[in-house]
Formats: structure tokens, sequence, C-alpha cells
């Protein structure tokens, strides 16, 4: 159980901005900057942060979606990276995606059954004589009924479609799959229909999650341990119940404090942090979140704290702490 | 508590193609002054469109409100001419939308937007409504106010434009701030700067609220009052306190149950089954009967009227008895 499947070691993703009648690069958005993170057979990672701070281009360069800037990938010892073509598309059924948006991640011309089927094909789970039955079992494990099959997507509401995205997934088998916001589009009564869903399919079949998601709530509840992201950069990374109880970031803090609690006898004290997100393109120097940290000292503009084992496997970058 | 605004069996319905669609089906409810009135609900209940009919805002054709009474302290607005209507749009009733980005028009300044609300409700000369603006973004936070007075909508942040459009809305000192979903579109450190604003707001101008919202988490902190609506209908209301002590709903139990929450551990999450009726296709009794645990024969015939339980506590379900509400 305790086997790494997938280590992310130092990634990088710059994307760069062109200007100009040239379209010469004048600069980078560091979208994801120098992440590191292990993640073991049958668990969660949850992935936080705020709009805009690389939490899904983090997911999305772990499968080689995207091309990396820099760093590696190793995906059950293999540098997914250095695979040619081929070798990479026999890896795909083993790491899969679930999107945001049930609503644009699916085909509108093709019935739910061509949407599933098509990936069992093309990766050879399946041929044309089994297909249907393979479609069929994985759609009852989804709670989806035979009939759907020979529907299309737009007969379906956002959780159905949810559904639909999470059956062709676990139609190919996957080891590891990447939730980029799977529930943060449905409504509450069906977010948590899909939630239990996820966590059903990990216990039967041990798969390993990435899940990234805003909400703190979501991520709490469904994953092992958790990371948190800011400005492309991960600040804080522990076991759940480590970063909920305990979390040592002046950011993680913040952003604890900032969840509604939907209870009014709840009486806690917040610390509202002052001022927005600064661009990605032009982060600050130093660490990133010293323009809105209200500990900022003089070493936070000048260094990058290093991101550091504190023990218990609690990772945190930051200068106040280990000094 | 005195009552600021009164709704009474409100009817919004919408003529399409495929049908009438009950969006706002029968609802009365009621503001009183000073107070945070919450709607919570999931999309498609209603719970906009009975903020938009307040403001006689529903795009007609296809929309039309079929009945009922807003009664704003002592005029029936669905009875007023539109140029009456006009004169409280902004005026004596504001609003706030979601997406910000959408609702300030990207070719004018902020200063632009913002002076020509006040020049038109107020009748102060240019000079003294520029002044006016830079206070009134002052007051809700925004810093370098004279300068982002030049800016264009593009040029600010999620948060700030949120901001700029709570400016907006309190530039006249509105006696009713219609808020729906103001920090959806928002990350959490932002939507708790914007939420500790509008309480800041609310306490130093005693303006009321009407926030409408889906996030129980922001209900909790924001509410005095609380209407759950479902399938256009409400189910239940009640006092913050109260609703989330003693959820007397299903649905309401249901919706509190679902929510993973930050500072409770649970194994499994509660999960309401089925779907939200389609609103073509609504169930003959209660509205909520296909995915209510606790169903009986009677949910299926007849729909439950709105019942007052114990004080200020109604609730629209068979389970309970209890005095009809008038």
């Amino acid at each position: 159980m305790n086997d790494v499947i997938l280590s992310v070691k130092r990634l990088k993703k710059y994307f760069p901005i062109r200007a100009g009648v040239f379209q010469r690069t004048v600069g980078f958005v560091k979208a994801v900057d120098d992440i590191s993170l292990e993640l073991k057979r049958g668990e969660t990672l949850g992935l936080v942060g705020e709009s805009g701070c690389g939490k899904s281009t983090t997911g999305r360069t772990i499968l080689r979606l995207i091309e990396k800037t820099d760093g590696e990938v190793f995906f059950e010892g293999k540098d997914i990276y250095r695979l040619k073509r081929e070798e990479l598309r026999r890896l795909r059924p083993n790491m899969q995606i679930i999107f945001q948006d049930p609503y644009s991640s699916l085909n509108p011309r093709m019935t739910v059954g061509e949407i599933i089927g098509e990936a069992l094909i093309e990766h050879k789970v399946a041929d044309k004589n089994t297909v249907e039955d393979k479609v069929q079992e994985v759609l009852e494990m989804c709670g989806l009924s035979l009939f759907h099959m020979k529907r299309y997507p737009h007969e379906f509401s956002g959780g159905q479609r949810q559904r639909i995205g999470i059956a062709r997934v676990l139609a190919l088998k996957p080891k590891f799959i990447v939730c980029d916001e799977p529930v943060s589009a449905l409504d509450v009564s069906i977010q948590s229909q899909i939630v239990n869903l996820l966590c059903e399919l990990q216990q039967k079949f041990h798969f390993s999650y990435l899940f990234i998601s805003h909400d703190l709530s979501v991520v709490k509840h469904i994953s092992h341990r958790v990371g948190v992201m800011y400005l492309g950069s991960l600040v804080e990374l522990a076991d759940k119940k480590e970063i909920y109880t305990n979390p040592l970031h002046p950011y993680t803090q913040a952003l604890l404090s900032a969840v509604p609690v939907a209870d009014p006898t709840v009486q806690r004290v917040r610390n509202i942090l002052e001022g927005d997100i600064p661009s990605p393109a032009n982060p600050p120097k130093g660490c990133k979140f010293h323009t809105r940290c209200p500990y900022t000292k003089d070493i936070c503009r000048a260094e990058v704290p290093e991101y550091k084992n504190v023990g218990n496997n609690h990772f945190v970058a930051c200068h106040r702490i280990g000094r | 508590m005195e009552k600021l605004l009164e709704i009474k069996n409100l009817k919004t319905y919408f003529y399409t193609d495929e049908g009438i669609v009950k969006a706002v089906d029968d609802v009365s409810l009621k503001i009183n002054k000073g107070e945070t009135m919450c709607i919570v609900g999931e999309s498609g209940c209603g719970k906009s469109i009975t903020a938009m009919s307040i403001l006689r805002l529903i795009p007609n054709p296809p929309g039309r409100i079929e009945g009922g009474e807003i009664v704003f302290e002592g005029r029936d607005l669905l009875k007023l001419s539109e140029e009456e209507v006009r004169s409280i749009r902004g005026n004596e009733i504001s609003m706030i939308f979601q997406e910000p980005m959408t609702s300030l028009n990207p070719v004018f300044t902020i200063g632009n937007q913002i002076i020509e609300a006040i020049m038109l409700h107020q009748n102060l000369s240019k000079k003294a409504a520029v002044e006016k603006a830079v206070e009134v973004l002052k007051l809700v936070g925004i810093p370098r106010a004279d300068e982002i007075i030049n800016a264009y909508p593009h040029e600010l942040s999620g948060g700030m434009r949120q901001r700029v459009m709570i400016a907006m809305a309190m530039v006249c000192n509105p006696k009713l701030l219609i808020a729906d979903e103001p920090t959806t579109a928002l990350d959490v450190t932002i939507q708790a700067q914007i939420l500790d604003l509008m309480r800041k707001l609310k306490e130093d101008t005693k303006t009321s609220i009407m926030l409408i919202t889906h996030d129980l988490g922001v209900v909790a902190e924001m509410a005095d009052y609380i209407s759950v609506m479902y399938s256009g209908k409400i189910v239940e209301e009640a006092k913050v306190l109260e609703l989330f002590k003693n959820p007397l709903h299903p649905y309401t139990s249901g919706l509190l149950a679902s929510k993973p929450q930050i500072h409770i551990d649970k194994e499994k999450l509660y999960a309401i089954p089925g779907q939200v009726p389609s609103s073509f296709d609504l169930p003959k009794g209660c509205y909520f009967y296909p995915r209510c645990e606790r169903a009986m024969d009677i949910c299926e015939q007849c729909a439950p009227k709105l019942k007052q339980i114990h004080d200020g506590h109604y609730v629209a379900c068979h389970l309970y008895g209890g005095e009809e509400n008038e």
C-alpha cells in the first residue's frame, strides 16, 4: 500500500509573455514554480489554493498534457518526459483526468456509449464485441442506468454529466487520476453524491487521486494529505489532520480562517488578508507571500524561504519556521 | 421589528416554447429594517428571480409577474409606473450581482459609472458628485480612491470590482441592498474581505440586506433570518440560530448534512438522492417528494402549505402539524 506511484521533482512550467510586432518574449508567467511532491498508491493528495495559483497547470503538467519547462515527473519509476510518443500513449490509460466543467468536457455530438467506448477501443482495453458490456459495467458503477447509453450529453443534468466523466475515466482502470475541481460546478446536494462516489471507487480500486480544488471543506473531507499553493509554489504540505489543526504558514492560516462555517454558533477569530494576489507574471521578490503577510520581516523581502520538512512529514516554506 | 419590504404570494412565470416555467410560485416573505435576510437554494430554485421581481427587472417576454404584491414602505411596487420604479431602483433599493465583470460597463471608467448614478438620483453638481464618488470608494476600502476613479473595470481585480459594485449600490444610501451571490465568483480570502465589508456597512448605515446565496457557510455568518427555497417555493423559514439548530424540512436538514464542514470530521457525507426536478415536469404533490426519505402517501397527492410550527419558524411539510400561515 505504501509504495510511491507518482513522484514530482522540482517541476516548473513557465508560459512566455509575448509582445510587440515581432512577438518577442518579454517575460514569463511562472504558473508552476519549483514544485516537488509524492503520491502513494491508494492515497488522495488535495491541492488547494486560490484562482490563478497554478493548481490546474500543475495537474496538467504532471500528466504531460502540457509540456514542462523544467523538472522531472516519475510515474511508477518512469520519467514520463523521457518517454517516446508511443510509450506515453501506452501509459495514458493508467493516468487520467476528470475535469471541472462537465458541460464542455463531453462531445455534444456523441452518445454516452460512444464517449465511453471510444476510450476503451482507442486504448485496446476492449474490442468491438465486448465494448458494450464494459460500458454498461462502468455506467452502473457510477450510478447511471443502461438506457443512458444511447443518450447525448445535453440530456443530462450537471451531476449526471460529471458521473459520465468519471465513468469514462473509470472504464480505463487507471491507477492515478487528477481530479481538477470535479465538484466545483455542482450544487451542494449533488456535490456530496459525487464526492461519495469518488471515495467509494477509491476504496474499491485503490486509485490515487490528485484532488485539485479551491474548496477547503471538500478537500478536507476527501484527502489524506493536503498541499497549499500560492503563486505557483507549494507553501505547505502535510497530513490532513496536521494541516487543519496546526497550520504553520501564515497563508494557510489565513486561508483556513477565511472559510465560512455553516454553523452560526461558532464564533471565530478571523485574520482577513489585506490586498489581492499579486500577478504571477511579476511575483514579489523573496517570499512571494510577503506583500500580504502580517509577519513580514526584512529577510522575507530578500530571500526565498526554503521548502523543508519540519518533522512528521510536514513541509513548509516560511522564514518564521525552523529558525 | 419594523417591516421594510413584504412580498405576498408572488408569482413570476416564464412562458417558453416548451411550456410554462413557474420560477417563483406563490412566494411570501418579509424583510425587517436593519436585518439581513438570506434566501438559500440550489441553482434554478428561483432565488434570483424573486430578487429581480422586486426591482421589476424580469425580461418580458418571456417572463411575467402573474400575481402577488411587493409592498415596500406602504407602496406596492408592482402597481407603480415604470417611471416611479426607476426612481426607486438604485436609489432606495439597489442590487449587486454575482459577476462584477459583466455588470460593469467596460468602456467607461469606474468614476463615470458611479457619478452617473449619483447625478441621476441626487441632483448634485458634477463636482460634488465626483467628491461623493471618491468618498464612497474610500468607504468600501479601495486604496488610492482618487486614482482608481479614473481606472477602467479591466484594470481591477475581481475583489476590487466587487467593491466598486458595492460602492455603486451604496452611493445613494439605499434602504434595501439586494446582493445576488455577491461572493460566489471570488476566492475565499477575498470573499472574507467582502463579507466583512458588507457587515460593516450594514452596521454603519442600518441598511437592510437581502442576500441570495447557495453557500450555507456564508448564510451562517451573515443572516439574521433565512428562507430556504426549492423549485420555486419556500419550504422553510426561520431565524438563523433556530434553522441551523433545528432544521425541520427534510430538504433543509439534507442540505446541512451534505455539506462537508471544515470544523467537523465526517466518515461519509450524507447525499440527498436524485436530482432537482425539471421545472416543466414537477411532481404533483410536494416537489421534494421524489427525493425525500421521509415521504408519506399524502406527500404524493397534495402539496403542503407553509405553516408556523413555533414562534417564527415556518415549514411546508406534511410531517408537521401547526397552524396555517394566512
